[in-house]
């Protein structure tokens, strides 16, 4: 059962099997979570967000046209409800996350010293949670969530260059951080 | 030779450049030290973005869920056979009432000089069409079914908010 596809579950859902819905939820728990968790930046509120999206798609899937991919469709879900659930905290950064911010410091508040004791992965975790808000979530829905560029402009309704722009600038606020401190030897 | 800008080496790096646009940027690369390492610090960010792990959510939350999506779909149900009922017996009520009218329409007697033109029949039949709706609705009728109505929907009204309030509260309590 586990290995049939998104839609054969989601029919098999429709079709009354209410129980398949559980391979939907495990499929998707925990990279809609980093997602989720990435915007809210607290756990516990993100579990129950991610409750509430889980029960929108279910309640929604008679209404999913198989237009995009499932995944799209319920990332979708996981980005509006999350972002209502931010605008409930009166944080207004939806207009942030439409508009791409020309500059952005990484390198400010860092504690590079700490830093050299860490991994080469660890460093870039933490320095990608410390990306503009916009940026992390694009990060994480490319590697993470091994979205394409299309797929994550569908879901931040937004255009597939200002998504690719915001890969590239990430990538390359990475890397200058990278050149400068000491992992630059670990390209010898 | 100008060095190659981070967008090339972003579309180099995400294989989006024609063969053209390759065989220009490889010659670049051979010839510049300084290129191969930003392209070289790129891929490394490149594949250590991949290797990131997610984060986890607690083990049981899938089962959590799933109890939550049943209870919900029960009480959905419970709703639309309460809502149901309701309205068959409110469809009931108006049934009765429709027939009692047609009984009164069919019993009222027939005039006694009704032989002459068909005209003079239809204006008859009209006439005790409207006598017995008259009467049935005269003021004390319409209070009657007024008060009858108005107690049926505030009933309807209280159970449906209970039954909202009780299936709010079983997922509530869920969390």
């Amino acid at each position: 059962m586990k290995n049939l596809t998104d839609l054969e579950i989601i029919e098999s859902v429709k079709r009354g099997n209410k129980s398949d819905y559980a391979i939907i939820i495990d499929r998707y728990k925990n990279r809609a979570f980093s997602l989720v968790k990435r915007m809210l930046k607290n756990e516990m509120d993100a579990e129950e967000v991610l409750q509430d999206c889980f029960i929108k798609a279910y309640d929604s899937l008679k209404t999913f046209r198989q237009e995009s991919k499932f995944s799209t469709w319920f990332y979708r879900i996981v980005y509006n409800t999350t972002l209502t659930k931010l605008s409930n905290r009166k944080r207004k950064i939806e207009s942030e996350m439409s508009s791409i911010d020309e500059h952005f410091d990484l390198e400010s508040g860092y504690d590079f010293k700490v830093s050299e004791r860490k991994d080469l992965s660890e460093f870039v975790k933490d320095m990608v949670k410390k990306l503009p808000e916009n940026y992390s979530l694009v990060i994480t829905m490319h590697y993470l969530n091994e979205m394409s560029c299309e797929e994550i402009s569908e879901t931040l309704n937004t255009s597939v260059s200002n998504v690719k722009v915001m890969l590239y600038r990430s990538r390359n606020a990475l890397r200058d951080l990278l050149l400068k401190n000491n992992y630059a030897e670990e390209l010898l | 030779m100008n060095k190659l800008s981070d967008e090339v080496l972003n579309k180099y790096l995400d294989n989006d450049l024609s063969q053209a646009e390759l065989k220009t940027i490889r010659d670049q690369l051979q010839s510049s030290e300084e290129d191969r390492k930003r392209l070289r610090a790129l891929q490394l960010i490149h594949s250590s973005l991949k290797n990131i792990e997610g984060e986890s959510i607690s083990p049981n939350f899938t089962s959590t869920l799933m109890g939550k999506i049943v209870k919900k779909s029960k009480a959905k149900k419970e709703q639309r056979f309460f809502i149901f009922s309701i309205s068959s017996v409110f469809i009931i009520i108006a049934l009765g009432i429709i027939g009692y009218v047609i009984s009164l329409i069919l019993a009222t007697p027939q005039s006694a000089g009704d032989t002459v033109a068909g005209t003079k029949e239809t204006v008859t039949v009209l006439e005790n069409l409207i006598v017995p709706i008259k009467t049935f609705l005269s003021k004390l009728n319409i209070s009657m079914i007024g008060s009858v109505f108005s107690l049926g929907l505030l009933i309807s009204v209280y159970f449906i908010l209970d039954l909202m309030k009780h299936s709010k509260g079983n997922l509530g309590r869920q969390h």
